[in-house]
Protein backbone atom coordinates (compact mmCIF):
# COMPACT_ATOMS: atom_id res chain seq x y z
CA UNK A 1 0.00 0.00 0.00
CA UNK A 2 0.93 3.43 -0.91
CA UNK A 3 1.05 6.23 1.21
CA UNK A 4 -0.06 8.31 -1.91
CA UNK A 5 -3.27 10.54 -0.46
CA UNK A 6 -5.91 10.23 -2.90
CA UNK A 7 -8.76 12.15 -1.89
CA UNK A 8 -8.61 14.99 0.77
CA UNK A 9 -11.22 17.13 2.93
CA UNK A 10 -10.25 20.32 4.73
CA UNK A 11 -11.87 21.78 7.29
CA UNK A 12 -15.20 20.56 5.30
CA UNK A 13 -18.72 22.29 6.88
CA UNK A 14 -21.85 21.54 5.23
CA UNK A 15 -24.56 23.91 6.94
CA UNK A 16 -28.72 23.49 7.08
CA UNK A 17 -30.21 26.46 8.27
CA UNK A 18 -28.70 26.30 12.12
CA UNK A 19 -27.94 22.62 11.35
CA UNK A 20 -24.02 21.90 11.43
CA UNK A 21 -24.35 18.56 9.05
CA UNK A 22 -20.72 17.93 9.14
CA UNK A 23 -18.59 20.25 10.89
CA UNK A 24 -14.66 21.34 10.21
CA UNK A 25 -13.84 17.50 9.02
CA UNK A 26 -10.44 16.88 7.79
CA UNK A 27 -9.97 13.82 6.40
CA UNK A 28 -7.21 11.88 4.09
CA UNK A 29 -8.09 8.86 2.04
CA UNK A 30 -4.59 6.67 0.59
CA UNK A 31 -4.79 5.57 -2.25
CA UNK A 32 -5.62 1.81 -2.16
CA UNK A 33 -6.75 1.10 1.46
CA UNK A 34 -10.63 0.53 2.45
CA UNK A 35 -11.22 3.48 4.26
CA UNK A 36 -14.51 3.53 6.64
CA UNK A 37 -16.91 6.25 7.94
CA UNK A 38 -18.75 5.48 10.73
CA UNK A 39 -20.67 7.06 13.04
CA UNK A 40 -24.47 7.13 14.80
CA UNK A 41 -27.58 7.91 12.52
CA UNK A 42 -27.61 11.64 11.70
CA UNK A 43 -24.05 12.15 12.05
CA UNK A 44 -23.24 13.46 8.82
CA UNK A 45 -22.05 10.07 7.07
CA UNK A 46 -24.32 11.19 3.99
CA UNK A 47 -23.69 14.38 3.74
CA UNK A 48 -20.01 13.88 3.41
CA UNK A 49 -20.65 12.01 0.64
CA UNK A 50 -22.97 14.47 -1.23
CA UNK A 51 -20.29 16.75 -0.51
CA UNK A 52 -17.57 15.14 -1.92
CA UNK A 53 -20.00 13.70 -5.33
CA UNK A 54 -20.84 17.45 -5.72
CA UNK A 55 -24.50 17.27 -4.68
CA UNK A 56 -24.01 19.52 -2.23
CA UNK A 57 -21.59 22.25 -2.35
CA UNK A 58 -19.96 23.03 1.55
CA UNK A 59 -20.38 26.13 3.10
CA UNK A 60 -16.87 25.81 3.93
CA UNK A 61 -13.44 23.85 3.37
CA UNK A 62 -11.99 22.50 0.58
CA UNK A 63 -12.13 19.01 -1.32
CA UNK A 64 -9.16 17.73 -2.98
CA UNK A 65 -8.77 14.87 -5.41
CA UNK A 66 -5.44 13.39 -6.92
CA UNK A 67 -4.55 17.05 -5.55
CA UNK A 68 -6.98 19.04 -7.64
CA UNK A 69 -9.56 21.02 -5.97
CA UNK A 70 -13.08 19.87 -6.48
CA UNK A 71 -15.26 21.13 -4.15
CA UNK A 72 -17.47 23.20 -6.62
CA UNK A 73 -17.76 21.04 -9.37
CA UNK A 74 -21.00 19.48 -10.41
CA UNK A 75 -21.90 15.84 -9.63
CA UNK A 76 -21.32 14.55 -13.23
CA UNK A 77 -17.75 16.78 -13.31
CA UNK A 78 -16.90 14.70 -9.92
CA UNK A 79 -17.74 11.36 -11.64
CA UNK A 80 -15.93 11.96 -14.74
CA UNK A 81 -12.67 13.10 -12.39
CA UNK A 82 -13.15 9.22 -11.16
CA UNK A 83 -15.47 9.42 -8.27
CA UNK A 84 -18.03 6.91 -8.31
CA UNK A 85 -20.95 6.52 -5.42
CA UNK A 86 -23.76 4.59 -4.55
CA UNK A 87 -26.47 5.39 -2.15
CA UNK A 88 -28.08 4.60 1.30
CA UNK A 89 -31.76 4.56 -0.07
CA UNK A 90 -31.52 2.78 -2.95
CA UNK A 91 -31.28 5.08 -6.34
CA UNK A 92 -31.85 2.63 -9.36
CA UNK A 93 -33.52 3.53 -12.87
CA UNK A 94 -35.90 1.11 -11.94
CA UNK A 95 -37.80 0.42 -15.26
CA UNK A 96 -34.57 -0.17 -17.25
CA UNK A 97 -33.16 -3.79 -17.18
CA UNK A 98 -29.51 -3.79 -14.70
CA UNK A 99 -27.52 -4.23 -18.03
CA UNK A 100 -29.09 -1.01 -19.02
CA UNK A 101 -28.61 0.88 -15.37
CA UNK A 102 -24.98 -0.35 -15.70
CA UNK A 103 -24.51 0.82 -18.97
CA UNK A 104 -25.52 3.97 -17.74
CA UNK A 105 -22.82 3.70 -15.44
CA UNK A 106 -20.37 3.95 -18.25
CA UNK A 107 -22.10 7.43 -19.34
CA UNK A 108 -18.74 9.22 -19.31
CA UNK A 109 -16.48 6.94 -20.53
CA UNK A 110 -18.58 5.79 -24.10
CA UNK A 111 -17.56 8.50 -26.35
CA UNK A 112 -20.26 8.69 -28.60
CA UNK A 113 -22.23 11.50 -29.93
CA UNK A 114 -26.07 12.55 -30.82
CA UNK A 115 -24.79 13.08 -34.52
CA UNK A 116 -22.52 9.40 -34.66
CA UNK A 117 -25.72 8.04 -33.31
CA UNK A 118 -28.19 9.51 -35.95
CA UNK A 119 -25.69 8.41 -38.85
CA UNK A 120 -24.68 5.06 -37.04
CA UNK A 121 -20.88 5.53 -37.52
CA UNK A 122 -18.61 2.72 -36.63
CA UNK A 123 -17.03 4.84 -34.03
CA UNK A 124 -19.92 5.44 -32.45
CA UNK A 125 -21.13 1.65 -33.12
CA UNK A 126 -17.61 0.62 -31.30
CA UNK A 127 -18.15 2.72 -28.48
CA UNK A 128 -21.85 1.18 -27.81
CA UNK A 129 -20.19 -2.33 -28.12
CA UNK A 130 -17.51 -1.32 -25.05
CA UNK A 131 -19.89 -0.30 -22.97
CA UNK A 132 -22.00 -3.37 -23.29
CA UNK A 133 -19.27 -5.64 -22.74
CA UNK A 134 -17.95 -3.35 -20.11
CA UNK A 135 -21.02 -3.40 -18.70
CA UNK A 136 -21.94 -7.33 -19.11
CA UNK A 137 -17.97 -7.56 -17.28
CA UNK A 138 -19.20 -5.54 -14.46
CA UNK A 139 -22.46 -7.42 -13.63
CA UNK A 140 -20.20 -10.54 -13.82
CA UNK A 141 -17.87 -9.26 -11.60
CA UNK A 142 -20.36 -8.77 -8.71
CA UNK A 143 -22.01 -11.65 -9.23
CA UNK A 144 -25.48 -10.62 -10.98
CA UNK A 145 -24.43 -12.31 -14.19
CA UNK A 146 -27.69 -13.99 -14.73
CA UNK A 147 -29.68 -10.90 -14.00
CA UNK A 148 -28.76 -8.77 -16.79
CA UNK A 149 -32.30 -8.67 -18.87
CA UNK A 150 -33.97 -8.40 -15.01
CA UNK A 151 -35.62 -5.08 -14.75
CA UNK A 152 -34.15 -3.29 -11.52
CA UNK A 153 -37.55 -2.72 -9.86
CA UNK A 154 -37.89 -6.82 -10.17
CA UNK A 155 -34.62 -7.29 -8.82
CA UNK A 156 -34.89 -8.32 -4.47
CA UNK A 157 -33.10 -5.53 -2.15
CA UNK A 158 -29.67 -7.44 -1.75
CA UNK A 159 -29.26 -7.45 -5.26
CA UNK A 160 -30.58 -3.72 -6.12
CA UNK A 161 -27.44 -2.51 -3.48
CA UNK A 162 -25.14 -5.16 -5.22
CA UNK A 163 -26.43 -3.85 -9.48
CA UNK A 164 -26.00 -0.09 -7.45
CA UNK A 165 -22.23 -1.24 -6.97
CA UNK A 166 -21.64 -2.29 -10.23
CA UNK A 167 -23.40 0.33 -11.98
CA UNK A 168 -20.57 2.72 -10.02
CA UNK A 169 -17.94 0.40 -11.07
CA UNK A 170 -19.12 0.92 -14.71
CA UNK A 171 -17.73 4.62 -14.17
CA UNK A 172 -14.09 2.78 -14.18
CA UNK A 173 -13.43 4.88 -10.63
CA UNK A 174 -10.19 5.56 -8.72
CA UNK A 175 -12.73 6.07 -5.42
CA UNK A 176 -15.83 4.47 -4.64
CA UNK A 177 -17.76 5.82 -2.28
CA UNK A 178 -20.30 3.20 -0.77
CA UNK A 179 -23.21 3.91 1.33
CA UNK A 180 -24.52 1.50 3.98
CA UNK A 181 -24.10 -1.11 1.09
CA UNK A 182 -24.79 -4.31 3.55
CA UNK A 183 -27.94 -2.43 5.33
CA UNK A 184 -30.90 -4.91 4.92
CA UNK A 185 -28.79 -8.18 3.85
CA UNK A 186 -28.45 -11.31 5.43
CA UNK A 187 -25.57 -12.61 6.88
CA UNK A 188 -24.58 -14.65 3.65
CA UNK A 189 -25.32 -11.76 1.89
CA UNK A 190 -22.92 -8.99 3.41
CA UNK A 191 -20.27 -11.58 3.76
CA UNK A 192 -20.09 -11.84 -0.20
CA UNK A 193 -20.21 -8.37 -0.37
CA UNK A 194 -17.09 -7.99 2.20
CA UNK A 195 -15.41 -10.46 -0.93
CA UNK A 196 -16.75 -8.11 -3.18
CA UNK A 197 -15.02 -4.96 -1.92
CA UNK A 198 -11.71 -6.54 -1.22
CA UNK A 199 -12.03 -7.40 -5.03
CA UNK A 200 -12.84 -3.83 -5.99
CA UNK A 201 -9.65 -2.93 -3.50
CA UNK A 202 -7.22 -5.82 -5.13
CA UNK A 203 -8.55 -4.06 -8.58
CA UNK A 204 -6.92 -0.99 -7.60
CA UNK A 205 -9.72 1.06 -6.67
CA UNK A 206 -9.98 2.75 -3.22
CA UNK A 207 -12.83 1.83 -1.09
CA UNK A 208 -14.31 4.80 1.12
CA UNK A 209 -17.82 2.92 2.94
CA UNK A 210 -19.95 3.93 5.42
CA UNK A 211 -22.04 1.30 7.31
CA UNK A 212 -23.40 1.04 10.49
CA UNK A 213 -22.30 -2.67 10.97
CA UNK A 214 -19.67 -2.44 13.27
CA UNK A 215 -18.58 -5.82 12.87
CA UNK A 216 -18.35 -5.98 8.90
CA UNK A 217 -16.38 -2.16 9.07
CA UNK A 218 -13.97 -3.55 11.78
CA UNK A 219 -13.46 -6.95 9.67
CA UNK A 220 -13.00 -5.30 6.88
CA UNK A 221 -11.08 -1.67 7.10
CA UNK A 222 -7.52 -0.76 6.94
CA UNK A 223 -8.43 2.87 8.46
CA UNK A 224 -11.58 3.90 10.14
CA UNK A 225 -13.31 7.69 10.81
CA UNK A 226 -15.93 8.08 13.38
CA UNK A 227 -17.80 11.34 12.82
CA UNK A 228 -20.86 12.05 15.46
CA UNK A 229 -22.63 15.23 15.28
CA UNK A 230 -20.97 16.18 12.10
CA UNK A 231 -17.33 16.37 13.79
CA UNK A 232 -14.51 14.01 13.70
CA UNK A 233 -14.09 12.15 17.37
CA UNK A 234 -11.65 9.91 16.01
CA UNK A 235 -9.55 8.05 13.25
CA UNK A 236 -7.54 4.95 13.28
CA UNK A 237 -6.92 1.54 12.72
CA UNK A 238 -9.56 -0.54 13.74
CA UNK A 239 -8.08 -1.80 16.61
CA UNK A 240 -7.56 1.59 17.88
CA UNK A 241 -10.89 3.37 17.06
CA UNK A 242 -12.56 -0.07 18.79
CA UNK A 243 -11.14 1.13 22.20
CA UNK A 244 -11.67 4.87 22.22
CA UNK A 245 -13.84 5.80 24.83
CA UNK A 246 -15.12 8.70 22.56
CA UNK A 247 -16.62 5.84 20.31
CA UNK A 248 -17.91 3.88 22.70
CA UNK A 249 -19.85 6.40 24.01
CA UNK A 250 -21.49 7.81 21.03
CA UNK A 251 -22.37 4.56 19.99
CA UNK A 252 -23.55 3.84 23.48
CA UNK A 253 -25.59 6.97 24.36
CA UNK A 254 -27.13 6.85 20.86
CA UNK A 255 -28.30 3.38 21.40
CA UNK A 256 -31.94 3.79 22.39
CA UNK A 257 -32.59 6.21 19.45
CA UNK A 258 -31.56 3.58 16.93
CA UNK B 1 -26.31 -4.34 -27.10
CA UNK B 2 -30.05 -3.87 -28.14
CA UNK B 3 -31.98 -6.37 -30.32
CA UNK B 4 -35.26 -5.76 -31.95
CA UNK B 5 -37.22 -9.23 -31.55
CA UNK B 6 -38.02 -10.62 -35.68
CA UNK B 7 -41.53 -10.51 -34.58
CA UNK B 8 -41.57 -6.55 -33.74
CA UNK B 9 -39.94 -6.01 -37.37
CA UNK B 10 -42.42 -8.26 -39.08
CA UNK B 11 -45.49 -6.09 -37.37
CA UNK B 12 -43.54 -2.64 -38.61
CA UNK B 13 -42.70 -3.93 -41.78
CA UNK B 14 -47.20 -4.63 -41.96
CA UNK B 15 -47.42 -1.45 -40.78
CA UNK B 16 -45.13 0.04 -43.56
CA UNK B 17 -46.81 -1.73 -46.18
CA UNK B 18 -50.49 -0.42 -45.05
CA UNK B 19 -48.91 2.56 -45.11
CA UNK B 20 -47.94 3.13 -48.63
CA UNK B 21 -50.92 1.16 -49.91
CA UNK B 22 -53.39 3.14 -47.95
CA UNK B 23 -53.92 6.43 -50.47
CA UNK B 24 -54.31 3.75 -53.25
CA UNK B 25 -56.32 2.15 -51.57
CA UNK B 26 -58.39 5.00 -51.04
CA UNK B 27 -57.91 6.56 -54.33
CA UNK B 28 -55.49 9.10 -55.07
CA UNK B 29 -58.38 11.49 -55.76
CA UNK B 30 -59.84 11.13 -52.01
CA UNK B 31 -59.05 14.38 -50.93
CA UNK B 32 -60.56 14.18 -47.72
CA UNK B 33 -59.09 10.62 -46.80
CA UNK B 34 -55.46 11.75 -48.28
CA UNK B 35 -55.39 14.34 -45.23
CA UNK B 36 -56.92 12.17 -42.53
CA UNK B 37 -53.69 10.10 -44.11
CA UNK B 38 -51.31 13.16 -43.76
CA UNK B 39 -52.83 14.31 -40.59
CA UNK B 40 -51.58 10.82 -39.33
CA UNK B 41 -47.97 11.69 -40.47
CA UNK B 42 -47.85 15.10 -38.69
CA UNK B 43 -49.37 13.82 -35.82
CA UNK B 44 -47.31 10.82 -35.80
CA UNK B 45 -44.29 13.01 -35.67
CA UNK B 46 -45.87 15.15 -33.02
CA UNK B 47 -46.68 12.68 -30.50
CA UNK B 48 -43.02 10.67 -30.92
CA UNK B 49 -41.43 14.33 -30.40
CA UNK B 50 -43.52 14.84 -27.39
CA UNK B 51 -42.71 11.26 -25.87
CA UNK B 52 -39.15 11.59 -26.59
CA UNK B 53 -39.52 14.67 -23.99
CA UNK B 54 -42.03 13.50 -21.41
CA UNK B 55 -41.96 9.40 -22.10
CA UNK B 56 -38.52 9.28 -21.96
CA UNK B 57 -37.33 12.23 -20.41
CA UNK B 58 -39.84 13.40 -17.55
CA UNK B 59 -40.40 16.47 -18.79
CA UNK B 60 -43.68 17.87 -18.47
CA UNK B 61 -44.87 19.71 -21.75
CA UNK B 62 -48.39 21.50 -22.17
CA UNK B 63 -47.62 23.67 -24.75
CA UNK B 64 -45.93 21.20 -27.62
CA UNK B 65 -48.22 23.00 -30.23
CA UNK B 66 -45.94 26.13 -29.90
CA UNK B 67 -43.27 24.13 -31.68
CA UNK B 68 -45.52 23.09 -34.90
CA UNK B 69 -46.55 26.41 -35.15
CA UNK B 70 -43.45 28.15 -35.15
CA UNK B 71 -42.15 25.38 -37.53
CA UNK B 72 -44.86 26.02 -39.82
CA UNK B 73 -45.20 30.10 -39.60
CA UNK B 74 -41.29 29.75 -40.02
CA UNK B 75 -41.80 27.77 -43.08
CA UNK B 76 -44.41 29.37 -44.78
CA UNK B 77 -42.47 32.98 -44.24
CA UNK B 78 -39.38 31.67 -45.55
CA UNK B 79 -40.93 29.89 -48.64
CA UNK B 80 -43.57 32.52 -49.66
CA UNK B 81 -42.53 36.25 -48.22
CA UNK B 82 -38.69 35.45 -48.73
CA UNK B 83 -39.00 32.58 -51.72
CA UNK B 84 -36.38 30.26 -50.75
CA UNK B 85 -36.96 27.05 -51.95
CA UNK B 86 -38.84 24.48 -49.80
CA UNK B 87 -35.65 22.56 -48.67
CA UNK B 88 -34.29 25.15 -47.58
CA UNK B 89 -37.26 26.44 -46.16
CA UNK B 90 -37.66 23.49 -43.89
CA UNK B 91 -34.06 23.39 -42.90
CA UNK B 92 -34.93 27.07 -41.59
CA UNK B 93 -38.18 26.03 -39.99
CA UNK B 94 -36.70 23.21 -38.35
CA UNK B 95 -33.34 25.18 -36.84
CA UNK B 96 -35.47 28.07 -36.05
CA UNK B 97 -37.67 25.72 -33.97
CA UNK B 98 -35.13 23.92 -32.44
CA UNK B 99 -33.78 27.05 -31.31
CA UNK B 100 -36.94 28.58 -29.67
CA UNK B 101 -36.97 24.60 -28.02
CA UNK B 102 -33.52 25.72 -26.99
CA UNK B 103 -35.14 28.54 -24.60
CA UNK B 104 -38.00 26.07 -23.29
CA UNK B 105 -35.16 23.99 -22.11
CA UNK B 106 -33.10 26.47 -20.43
CA UNK B 107 -36.76 26.79 -18.47
CA UNK B 108 -36.93 22.66 -17.91
CA UNK B 109 -33.20 22.83 -16.37
CA UNK B 110 -34.67 25.35 -13.98
CA UNK B 111 -38.12 24.21 -13.34
CA UNK B 112 -39.90 21.61 -11.46
CA UNK B 113 -42.53 19.67 -13.05
CA UNK B 114 -45.49 21.91 -11.95
CA UNK B 115 -44.07 24.85 -12.74
CA UNK B 116 -42.58 23.51 -15.71
CA UNK B 117 -46.39 22.88 -17.14
CA UNK B 118 -47.41 26.02 -16.31
CA UNK B 119 -44.53 27.56 -18.03
CA UNK B 120 -44.38 25.98 -21.57
CA UNK B 121 -48.37 26.03 -21.50
CA UNK B 122 -47.72 30.11 -21.29
CA UNK B 123 -45.38 29.45 -23.50
CA UNK B 124 -47.76 28.44 -26.14
CA UNK B 125 -50.11 31.50 -25.35
CA UNK B 126 -47.31 33.78 -25.74
CA UNK B 127 -46.60 32.21 -29.04
CA UNK B 128 -50.25 32.16 -29.87
CA UNK B 129 -49.76 36.36 -29.42
CA UNK B 130 -47.18 37.11 -31.26
CA UNK B 131 -48.67 35.47 -34.66
CA UNK B 132 -52.03 38.04 -33.68
CA UNK B 133 -50.11 40.78 -33.18
CA UNK B 134 -47.17 40.90 -35.73
CA UNK B 135 -49.66 41.30 -38.73
CA UNK B 136 -46.71 42.85 -40.74
CA UNK B 137 -45.37 39.19 -40.32
CA UNK B 138 -48.05 36.15 -39.87
CA UNK B 139 -50.82 38.02 -41.47
CA UNK B 140 -52.07 38.59 -38.01
CA UNK B 141 -55.68 36.94 -37.46
CA UNK B 142 -56.72 36.86 -40.58
CA UNK B 143 -53.90 33.85 -40.96
CA UNK B 144 -51.61 33.55 -43.23
CA UNK B 145 -52.39 32.76 -46.63
CA UNK B 146 -51.41 30.68 -50.09
CA UNK B 147 -48.61 29.11 -48.61
CA UNK B 148 -47.55 27.15 -52.19
CA UNK B 149 -47.64 23.58 -52.56
CA UNK B 150 -44.30 21.63 -52.75
CA UNK B 151 -42.94 21.61 -56.60
CA UNK B 152 -40.48 19.58 -57.76
CA UNK B 153 -39.17 19.78 -61.50
CA UNK B 154 -42.23 22.26 -62.16
CA UNK B 155 -44.47 19.76 -60.76
CA UNK B 156 -47.44 20.57 -58.45
CA UNK B 157 -47.16 17.74 -55.81
CA UNK B 158 -51.08 17.09 -55.00
CA UNK B 159 -51.89 16.04 -51.81
CA UNK B 160 -51.56 11.80 -53.04
CA UNK B 161 -48.06 12.80 -53.53
CA UNK B 162 -47.69 15.21 -50.79
CA UNK B 163 -48.74 11.95 -48.21
CA UNK B 164 -45.39 10.08 -49.67
CA UNK B 165 -43.17 13.02 -49.43
CA UNK B 166 -44.56 13.20 -45.12
CA UNK B 167 -44.29 9.38 -44.70
CA UNK B 168 -41.18 9.47 -45.62
CA UNK B 169 -39.99 11.96 -43.38
CA UNK B 170 -42.04 10.12 -40.67
CA UNK B 171 -40.16 7.23 -40.94
CA UNK B 172 -36.95 9.13 -40.96
CA UNK B 173 -38.25 10.21 -37.36
CA UNK B 174 -38.84 7.56 -36.40
CA UNK B 175 -35.69 5.88 -37.02
CA UNK B 176 -34.09 8.63 -35.72
CA UNK B 177 -36.23 8.49 -32.43
CA UNK B 178 -34.95 4.82 -32.54
CA UNK B 179 -31.44 5.51 -33.11
CA UNK B 180 -31.61 7.99 -30.14
CA UNK B 181 -33.44 5.68 -28.13
CA UNK B 182 -31.12 2.66 -27.79
CA UNK B 183 -27.56 5.10 -27.34
CA UNK B 184 -25.70 6.55 -24.67
CA UNK B 185 -28.55 10.11 -24.99
CA UNK B 186 -31.03 7.73 -24.95
CA UNK B 187 -30.04 6.07 -21.77
CA UNK B 188 -29.25 9.72 -20.21
CA UNK B 189 -32.57 10.57 -21.35
CA UNK B 190 -34.29 8.09 -19.34
CA UNK B 191 -31.99 7.94 -16.35
CA UNK B 192 -32.66 11.31 -15.62
CA UNK B 193 -36.75 10.24 -16.01
CA UNK B 194 -35.73 7.24 -13.40
CA UNK B 195 -33.70 9.16 -11.14
CA UNK B 196 -32.24 12.53 -11.74
CA UNK B 197 -29.92 12.51 -8.79
CA UNK B 198 -28.16 8.87 -9.34
CA UNK B 199 -28.24 10.23 -12.97
CA UNK B 200 -25.97 13.07 -12.08
CA UNK B 201 -23.86 10.53 -10.16
CA UNK B 202 -23.14 8.37 -12.78
CA UNK B 203 -21.81 11.40 -14.75
CA UNK B 204 -24.72 12.67 -16.68
CA UNK B 205 -24.92 16.27 -17.10
CA UNK B 206 -28.95 16.53 -16.09
CA UNK B 207 -29.42 19.90 -17.19
CA UNK B 208 -27.48 19.48 -20.38
CA UNK B 209 -29.54 16.76 -21.28
CA UNK B 210 -32.62 18.09 -20.33
CA UNK B 211 -31.69 21.27 -22.74
CA UNK B 212 -31.06 19.10 -25.59
CA UNK B 213 -33.68 17.28 -25.77
CA UNK B 214 -36.34 20.09 -25.97
CA UNK B 215 -34.57 21.50 -28.62
CA UNK B 216 -34.31 18.08 -30.35
CA UNK B 217 -38.35 17.25 -29.54
CA UNK B 218 -38.83 20.98 -30.83
CA UNK B 219 -37.21 20.70 -33.80
CA UNK B 220 -39.45 17.54 -34.81
CA UNK B 221 -42.34 19.28 -33.82
CA UNK B 222 -41.43 22.25 -36.19
CA UNK B 223 -40.73 19.53 -38.63
CA UNK B 224 -44.29 18.36 -38.10
CA UNK B 225 -45.35 21.88 -38.65
CA UNK B 226 -43.50 22.31 -42.13
CA UNK B 227 -45.53 19.28 -43.32
CA UNK B 228 -49.20 20.59 -41.93
CA UNK B 229 -47.88 24.23 -43.37
CA UNK B 230 -47.70 22.64 -46.86
CA UNK B 231 -51.25 20.50 -46.54
CA UNK B 232 -53.36 23.37 -45.19
CA UNK B 233 -51.80 25.92 -47.88
CA UNK B 234 -53.41 28.39 -44.89
CA UNK B 235 -52.65 28.64 -41.44
CA UNK B 236 -53.84 30.60 -38.83
CA UNK B 237 -53.25 30.84 -34.35
CA UNK B 238 -56.15 29.16 -33.71
CA UNK B 239 -55.66 26.41 -35.49
CA UNK B 240 -52.75 25.68 -33.02
CA UNK B 241 -55.41 26.13 -29.83
CA UNK B 242 -56.21 22.69 -29.09
CA UNK B 243 -53.63 20.73 -30.43
CA UNK B 244 -51.32 20.67 -27.46
CA UNK B 245 -53.99 19.04 -25.62
CA UNK B 246 -54.64 16.95 -28.49
CA UNK B 247 -51.33 15.97 -28.67
CA UNK B 248 -50.66 14.79 -25.02
CA UNK B 249 -53.70 12.85 -24.96
CA UNK B 250 -51.73 10.61 -28.10
CA UNK B 251 -48.66 10.60 -26.42
CA UNK B 252 -50.50 9.65 -22.56
CA UNK B 253 -52.94 7.53 -24.12
CA UNK B 254 -50.61 5.72 -26.59
CA UNK B 255 -48.07 5.10 -24.14
CA UNK B 256 -45.55 6.58 -22.99
CA UNK B 257 -41.89 5.52 -22.62
CA UNK B 258 -42.01 3.54 -25.35
CA UNK B 259 -42.04 4.25 -29.75
CA UNK B 260 -45.38 2.10 -30.40
CA UNK B 261 -46.95 4.52 -28.27
CA UNK B 262 -47.20 7.22 -30.45
CA UNK B 263 -48.07 5.28 -33.28
CA UNK B 264 -51.00 3.75 -31.48
CA UNK B 265 -52.14 7.44 -29.83
CA UNK B 266 -51.69 8.68 -33.34
CA UNK B 267 -53.96 6.46 -35.07
CA UNK B 268 -56.42 6.20 -31.99
CA UNK B 269 -56.90 9.52 -31.11
CA UNK B 270 -56.17 10.70 -34.07
CA UNK B 271 -58.95 9.06 -36.22
CA UNK B 272 -61.58 10.02 -33.43
CA UNK B 273 -62.49 13.45 -34.37
CA UNK B 274 -63.61 12.04 -37.92
CA UNK B 275 -65.94 9.26 -36.09
CA UNK B 276 -67.33 11.56 -33.63
CA UNK B 277 -67.83 14.22 -36.46
CA UNK B 278 -71.35 15.01 -34.97
CA UNK B 279 -70.42 15.30 -31.84
CA UNK B 280 -67.43 17.64 -32.33
CA UNK B 281 -68.30 20.06 -29.29
CA UNK B 282 -67.40 17.67 -27.06
CA UNK B 283 -64.41 16.46 -28.44
CA UNK B 284 -61.80 18.05 -25.48
CA UNK B 285 -64.22 16.30 -23.38
CA UNK B 286 -63.66 13.11 -24.98
CA UNK B 287 -60.18 13.40 -24.54
CA UNK B 288 -60.27 14.14 -21.00
CA UNK B 289 -62.09 11.24 -19.87
CA UNK B 290 -59.87 9.07 -21.87
CA UNK B 291 -56.76 10.67 -20.48
CA UNK B 292 -58.31 9.77 -17.58
CA UNK B 293 -60.12 6.72 -18.09
CA UNK B 294 -55.92 5.48 -19.34
CA UNK B 295 -54.47 6.83 -16.64
CA UNK B 296 -56.31 4.81 -14.00
CA UNK B 297 -56.80 1.68 -15.75
CA UNK B 298 -53.87 1.65 -18.46
CA UNK B 299 -51.14 3.75 -16.66
CA UNK B 300 -48.51 2.48 -19.64
CA UNK B 301 -51.27 3.45 -22.25
CA UNK B 302 -52.97 1.51 -24.97
CA UNK B 303 -50.09 0.08 -26.47
CA UNK B 304 -48.74 -1.02 -23.08
CA UNK B 305 -52.06 -2.34 -22.09
CA UNK B 306 -52.29 -4.73 -25.17
CA UNK B 307 -48.69 -5.39 -24.79
CA UNK B 308 -49.59 -6.92 -21.16
CA UNK B 309 -52.03 -8.59 -22.12
CA UNK B 310 -51.00 -10.13 -25.09
CA UNK B 311 -48.53 -11.43 -22.52
CA UNK B 312 -50.55 -12.71 -20.27
CA UNK B 313 -52.42 -14.79 -22.75
CA UNK B 314 -49.18 -16.28 -24.30
CA UNK B 315 -48.19 -17.41 -20.40
CA UNK B 316 -51.76 -18.56 -20.12
CA UNK B 317 -51.64 -21.11 -23.46
CA UNK B 318 -48.16 -21.77 -22.23
CA UNK B 319 -49.28 -23.22 -18.85
CA UNK B 320 -52.11 -24.96 -20.49
CA UNK B 321 -49.81 -26.72 -23.11
CA UNK B 322 -47.37 -27.50 -20.01
CA UNK B 323 -49.36 -28.14 -17.03
CA UNK B 324 -46.48 -29.58 -15.15
CA UNK B 325 -45.20 -25.69 -14.61
CA UNK B 326 -48.46 -24.17 -14.20
CA UNK B 327 -47.47 -24.17 -10.28
CA UNK B 328 -44.48 -22.05 -11.00
CA UNK B 329 -46.49 -19.32 -12.78
CA UNK B 330 -49.11 -19.34 -11.42
CA UNK B 331 -48.34 -16.07 -10.01
N1 LIG C 1 -30.89 18.31 2.63
C1 LIG C 1 -30.93 18.45 3.97
N2 LIG C 1 -31.58 19.50 4.52
C2 LIG C 1 -31.62 19.65 5.86
N3 LIG C 1 -31.05 18.81 6.73
C3 LIG C 1 -30.39 17.74 6.25
C4 LIG C 1 -30.30 17.50 4.83
N4 LIG C 1 -29.60 16.36 4.65
C5 LIG C 1 -29.27 15.92 5.87
N5 LIG C 1 -29.73 16.74 6.83
C6 LIG C 1 -29.52 16.59 8.27
O1 LIG C 1 -28.13 16.46 8.49
C7 LIG C 1 -27.87 15.53 9.52
C8 LIG C 1 -26.95 14.46 9.01
O2 LIG C 1 -27.65 13.61 8.15
P1 LIG C 1 -26.97 12.44 7.33
O3 LIG C 1 -25.78 12.95 6.65
O4 LIG C 1 -28.00 11.80 6.49
O5 LIG C 1 -26.54 11.44 8.50
P2 LIG C 1 -26.03 9.94 8.42
O6 LIG C 1 -25.87 9.56 7.00
O7 LIG C 1 -24.75 9.95 9.15
O8 LIG C 1 -27.05 9.12 9.12
C9 LIG C 1 -29.21 14.99 9.99
O9 LIG C 1 -29.58 15.70 11.14
C10 LIG C 1 -30.13 15.32 8.83
O10 LIG C 1 -31.44 15.54 9.29
MG1 LIG D 1 -26.75 8.12 5.90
Amino acid sequence: MGNEILLKAENVTMRFGGLKAVDQVDMEIKKGEIHALIGPNGAGKTTFFNVISGIYMPTSGQVLFDGQDITKLKPHQVTQKGIARTFQNIQLFESMSALENVMIGHHTRTDSTVLGTMFHTKKMKEAEWKCYHKAEEMLEFVGLGDEKETLASSLPYGKKRILEIARALASEPKIIMLDEPCAGMNASESNDLAQTIYKIRDSGITVLLVEHDMKFVMGISDMVTVLDHGGKICEGVPDKVKHDPQVIEAYLGKEDEE
Amino acid sequence: MHKTKKSTWVVIAVMIAVALAAPVAVGPKNNYMLNILISYCYFGILAASLNLLIGYTGQMSLGHAAFMAIGGYAYAILNKTMGLHFLIAIVGAVVISFICGLFIGLACSKLSTIFLAMTTSGFAKAVTLIIINEKWLTGGANGFTGIPKLTVFGHKMGNFELYYVALAITLLVFLFCYRLIYSKTGRAMQAVRNAPIAAAAMGINVNGYKFLVCGISAALAGLAGCIYAVNMNYLSADMFNKTSITLLTMTVCGGMGSLFGPVVGTLVIGTLPELLRTFSGYLDGVYGVMIILVMLFMPEGIYGGIKNLAGKVMTRKNAASQPGKEAQDGK
